[in-house]
Formats: structure tokens, sequence, C-alpha cells
């Protein structure tokens, strides 16, 4: 497996038939992850606080999730270098390619499950991504979500082992998917409580008769946020500014009764679950992440939402 | 003796012509035990199966007892038969059915006879294929939530179940040599071949399809006709041996999904319905799809009012005279508008002049699809009721 992935390292990379040499001279590899709103650390114990159209609203955040794939890490000539990634329960890699699961929440603090009607997160916490790199890295590029082969081998999975980890969270059931990333938060302004839900994931998966995405490699609908950032160093630190991503929204979302079901109205909070036609949250969201709302494809220089720190 | 005439004629025109054919060649030994296995009566095709999900007697007495198991909801307080009771025809009396979190569904709980011959799953959604991937949705989806195995509290769950040595050795002889212990596929794998034996096929209409013409009274006879008939045009969204065409098995296996408008809303003059409930739409974007949703079966419908996708007919007469009307027309509420006007409505429902006998009829025919047998047999009741 590790071999196979060294091949496929090797031809992404341009390393020619030397591939085995350079063993010594690999150093480690690190991506941090860490959430930020406007510089300052948050989590689920720090909450933030965004300025919305009728004053601050304090951001109790639920649940940061994120897969992270396509990893690609360069030297100070542009040139891809040698990446090996570890293997561990939040770092698998197959045939059908590798992917890490960057998850930046317990269940403490505003995370416990009973602060939002719609809790999910887990205790589990994972803040980087690992591995071995043959050179000085001086920018790295990566892909948010499951990459789409990985998602066609899970999602069509009915062996009794099932997805290994960390594929075996955020699964989109309604949308024979995944989610690439989870952002699940309280909402506390002028107008009252709520709560947020931004949920990236791809969509048009369904099959064609069989199974979803067994006639067909990738979904209608990507909506995988590219990122490419200058980095400087092998051990990189990463922010997802979480300001960035809810700039520009009003805070105000449909309100159900809870017993009908019908629409009371509108109140604080924030709906996006990809849905651009119907979820208007989603076209700020997805323009803060570069994803193109047209077709659900990326550009990493559109994505403000992952900065390096 | 018109009469008899008349309702073969319907008959055929309701299961379709041309399965006699297919039924003539001989049927494989392996076709002979799954049809045992699964309780499939002579009059029906076999199921469509994934090849990956082969259904053993095992791995469906493993099905019925997850399927009737609180421990596999995030609080333990609701199992897949909370919604789906077995004397309701796996349907559950309500409008709509609340979570175990006690979040309201949108949509009404549909029963459970003959779910492994539709097209797709579910109300309104064209990708979900196969059992197993709808079943994904009652036990993980997290809005709204249903049983509640989200990321968070799933692997305590299934660790509840391998705790148990009882459920442990069930597993282990559904799934002989999987290894792995108690994992979600495999819960998905059993509750599927579980629900693809709920086969419901000894209503008296079966008896009368299969050459019983006594099983039906004169007056269900007459309803049938009506239901066969051009007039009433039940039978374009509701023919077949499922009694919809959203229809598939294993002769079958690839068909289109069918989705339709059948003018119950109307809410902005433009064929918009209610935001909590729109159909097809909610998933494709495409306007056309607005207030399309899959035809049910109406195997059983006696037992499974409340009707339609969003449980608002009461009765079986609400829906008879809603497609009489050719839709609904709301002059109040916050739902006001004529259904009749939806642009985006079938063709098939047009309307249609009917005396209250020959609703009466029709009525009566679709109480002839209840199958008394099917929601008492012991292989799909609670075992901890027995």
């Amino acid at each position: 497996m590790k071999k196979t992935f060294l091949v496929l390292a090797c031809l992404a990379s341009g390393c020619g038939d030397d591939s085995t040499e350079p063993e010594e001279s690999m150093q480690p590899f690190e991506l941090s992850f860490s959430a930020i709103a406007s510089e300052a650390m948050v989590g689920c114990n720090s909450p933030m606080t965004v300025e919305g159209p009728e004053g601050p609203v304090r951001i109790g955040i639920s649940d940061v999730r994120f897969y992270v794939s396509d990893v690609v890490a360069f030297d100070a000539d542009g040139n891809a270098l040698e990446l090996d990634l570890d293997e561990n329960p939040f770092q698998y890699r197959s045939d059908a390619g590798e992917v890490a699961l960057v998850d930046l929440t317990d269940r403490s603090g505003d995370c416990a499950p009973e602060t939002i009607d719609f809790a999910e997160g887990t205790e589990r916490v994972n803040e980087s991504v690992t591995g071995l790199v043959s050179g000085d890295v001086d920018r790295v590029s990566f892909v948010v979500g499951v990459p789409q082969p990985l998602m066609k081998a899970v999602v069509t999975d009915f062996t009794a082992e099932g997805a290994p980890s960390p594929l075996n969270e955020m699964h989109w059931s309604w949308a024979l998917a995944h989610r690439h990333l989870v952002f699940n938060f309280s909402v506390q302004g002028p107008a009252g409580d709520g709560d947020g839900y931004v949920h990236v994931g791809s969509l048009e998966c369904g099959g064609d008769g069989v199974r979803a995405l067994t006639d067909r490699g990738e979904c209608g609908r990507i909506n995988s946020p590219r990122v490419d950032i200058e980095v400087g160093s092998s051990r990189a630190e990463i922010a997802v500014d979480l300001s960035t991503l809810l700039e520009g929204l009003d805070f105000v979302a449909p309100v159900y009764d809870p017993t009908t079901f019908e629409l009371l109205g509108e109140g604080p909070g924030v709906e996006c679950h990809s849905g651009l036609d119907t979820q208007p949250d989603c076209v700020n969201v997805f323009e803060a992440l570069g994803i193109d709302t047209a077709d659900g494809s990326a550009e990493a220089s559109g994505n403000r939402t992952f900065v390096s720190r | 003796m018109s009469r008899r005439i008349l309702c073969a004629a319907c008959v055929a025109t309701i299961l379709g012509c041309g399965s006699e054919e297919e039924q003539t060649s001989p049927a494989s030994a392996a076709d002979v035990e799954l049809r045992t296995l699964l309780g499939v009566p002579e009059h029906f095709q076999l199921p469509w199966i994934p090849s990956d999900n082969p259904p053993t007697a095992a791995r469906i007495e493993l099905g019925r007892h997850l399927f009737y198991d609180e421990r596999l909801s995030g609080n333990q307080t609701q199992s897949c038969g909370s919604c789906h009771e077995q004397a309701l025809a796996f349907a559950d009396g309500k409008q709509r059915p609340q979570g175990s979190t006690g979040v309201l569904h949108p949509r009404n709980s549909q029963g459970l006879a003959n779910a492994a011959y539709f097209t797709t799953l579910t109300w309104a959604n064209d990708g979900l294929r196969t059992l197993e991937e709808q079943i994904r949705v009652p036990l993980l989806s997290d809005r709204p939530i249903e049983l509640g195995l989200v990321d968070g509290v799933r692997e305590e769950a299934l660790a509840r179940l391998e705790a148990d040595p009882v459920t442990f050795a069930r597993f282990e002889e559904a799934f002989p040599n999987a290894g792995g212990g108690v994992t979600l596929n495999k819960v998905i794998l059993a509750l599927s071949s579980f629900v693809r034996s709920m086969i419901s096929g000894s209503s008296r209409f079966d008896r009368y399809v299969q050459g019983d013409t006594e099983a039906l009274t004169p007056q269900e006879r007459d309803g049938l006709v009506l239901f066969g008939g051009e007039r009433f045009e039940c039978f374009h969204c509701h023919g077949g041996i499922l009694m919809s065409v959203s229809y598939r098995d294993a002769n079958n296996p690839d068909p289109n999904p069918i989705f339709f408008n059948n003018g119950l809303y109307n809410v902005d003059g433009q064929g918009a319905y209610p935001e909590s409930g729109q159909g097809l739409i909610e998933l494709t974007g495409d306007p056309s799809d607005m207030g399309a949703f899959r035809p049910p079966s109406l195997r059983n419908i006696e037992l499974t009012a409340p009707y339609m996708h969003d449980g608002s007919f009461e009765t079986l007469r609400d829906v008879l005279e809603h497609y009489a009307a050719g839709g609904t027309n709301r002059t109040e509420g916050p739902h006001a508008g004529d259904g009749r006007l939806n642009p985006f409505k079938s063709n098939f429902v047009r309307g249609f002049n009917a005396t209250e006998e020959e609703l009466d009829s029709v009525e009566a025919f679709l109480r002839s699809l209840t199958d008394e047998e099917f929601v008492s047999d012991p292989r799909f009741s609670d075992p901890e009721e027995e």
C-alpha cells in the first residue's frame, strides 16, 4: 500500500526512478490547523463575536470538522516534493486516494450536545495532518473534502466492515455523499438566540437505476474548496478563519414551528446545506471558500477562509 | 358475466401485460430458494436485490430484532418500529412522525409493504435507489433527527449492541467469518434484508388476481373497474402489483424514477408548495420538480392513513374527492391557493365526474388491498412481544 502511494506521489511530482533513495533525507511534515476569528484563536471554550447588520452576534462554536486531501508540498523553486503521509485513525490511504480528517472540537463548552438543536460533534479531536517530506517546504496545496474516487468507494461500499476511520464520519445520507466541511454553532444576537449550520458537501450524486456513483466517477456538484498557500516551513500552521466564512451574513434564517414544521417566519440563525437555490446563506459561504456557485468547482485563489498563520 | 370480463380486462390493465411470458421461463433452483426465503407469492416477480447483500434467514432475523431495538437510537428511545407499526402495515397513523429527540419530520411515515419493489425510496429523492442507501437516512440523518445515530454517538450505540452477547451472537450468525464485531454496515445490511422480506401479497385482491373471482364483492369489482378505467385514471400512477408505477423487479432492474405533482397545493398561484415540503425540487433545484412526489403504494392503504406526503388527508374519501376535483382548492389558511391550477400538475390529475356510489365502490376496492396476513405475520413482529 505504502509503495503504491509512493509511486503515485512520484508520478504526480515527477521525481523519477530514485524514489527509494532519499529515505534518509525525509523530514517530518505537519500541517497543523486551528480555528480563528480575526486573528484570535476560537474553539469550544472560546466563542467569537462577529458584526451582524443589527449589532454584534456571539457565535458559540459547537462543531468544526473538515476533510483534507490531495496534499502537495512544494519547495522554493515550485517543485513538488515527495510526501509520505502517515496512516492513523485520522489519516486513511487506499488505492482510491488518501484523506485526513481535521476535527477541531470535542464535546466541552459550547460543543456540548445540548447547546444547539442538531448537535453531532464527536469527542475525538485531531488538529494536524502529518507525514514525511523530502525537502524544505515553501508552499502547500490541498483540497478540503473527500476526493471523489474515495467518496465513490465509500458510498458504494456495503461490505460488512464498512467505511474505515476517518471516513466513518460526516456522511450525508439524503445526498448519498459525504460532507467536506461541517461548522455548527449557536447564534446569540440583538434579535435573540438561534442555531447556525454550515454544511459544505457534494450534491447530485444519486445513481441511475443503481446505487449512487456506481454509474459515474463523481458527483454533479463536487463543492470541494481548494487551498494553495505559502507556509515557509515543513511544519506549517494553517488557520480556518471562521469570521471570514460567516462574512456578510445577516444571521437570519427561516424559523419553523417545532411541532407543525410550518414556516413561522425568520429568526436568528444561519442555514447552508450546500443548497444554493433555497439557502441564500450558501452564496456567501461558498464565495468565502472559493467555490463556484454555478458548477461546484473551486479555485484556491478564491478561498479566503483557509489562511497561513 | 360482462362484469367479470370487464374486471379481467381491468386486472390486465392494472397489472400490465407481458408478464406471463416472463413467468413461463423455468425458474432456477436459486430463484425458487429466494422465493421461499422472502415469501414471494407466485403472482409476483422476484424483487431486484443488490448483489452485495444476498438475503439469508439469519440476516433477515437479525434485521427483525434490530428493527425493534431501541438501543439503535442515539438516546435509546426509538426503533424503526416506533414509526413503522406492523398493525398499521408499518405506517404509524400519525400525520407526521416525531424523531427520537422530539423533532417533527416534514413527511408522513409510509407503510413498508413491498418496499423492495420500488424504483426509488422515500417520498421525493431520485437518488435513493436501494434499501441499503435509504436505511442510512433514518439511522444517520442529522436533520431532521430520526433515530439520531449522529457522529458523536454512533460508535457508542454500536458498542451497546456488541456488548450484548445474545445480539452479538446474532451478528455472528448473520455475518459468519466477517469478523469486526458490530458495524454500521452490518446493521444496514440486516435491516435491508428484513425490510426486503416484508412482502404483502395475500390480500383479497391478490386472491382475485390469482383466479378466485369470489374474493372481491360485486361493489369491490365495480371499484376495480373504475380504478383501472380512463375516467378515474388511478392506475396510471398506482398500477402494477405494487400499486405504484415507481416499480422495479429482478427482470426490470433499471427503470426511470417516477414523480408526480398531484395538485395538492398552489400557494403562490404559480405552482409553489408550502416551504415545509416542496418535493423533488428540494434536491434537484429544477423548477419543474415543484410538488413532485413518488406515487406511494396503495397496498394496505386502508391502514396507512393519514394520506399524502404531509399526511394532510385523514380519510380515503378525502383522497378520492381530491382526485375527482382534479386537485385541491384551498380558499383560506396559510396554504390558500388553487391546486387544480398548479402548472406542474400531472396530466393524469384531470378531475372526473363520479357519483357517491362510484366513489364508494372505489373506496371499497381500495380496502380489499388490506392484507390481514401481512399485518399479523409473526415473521415481521416484534420479537419482544412473542
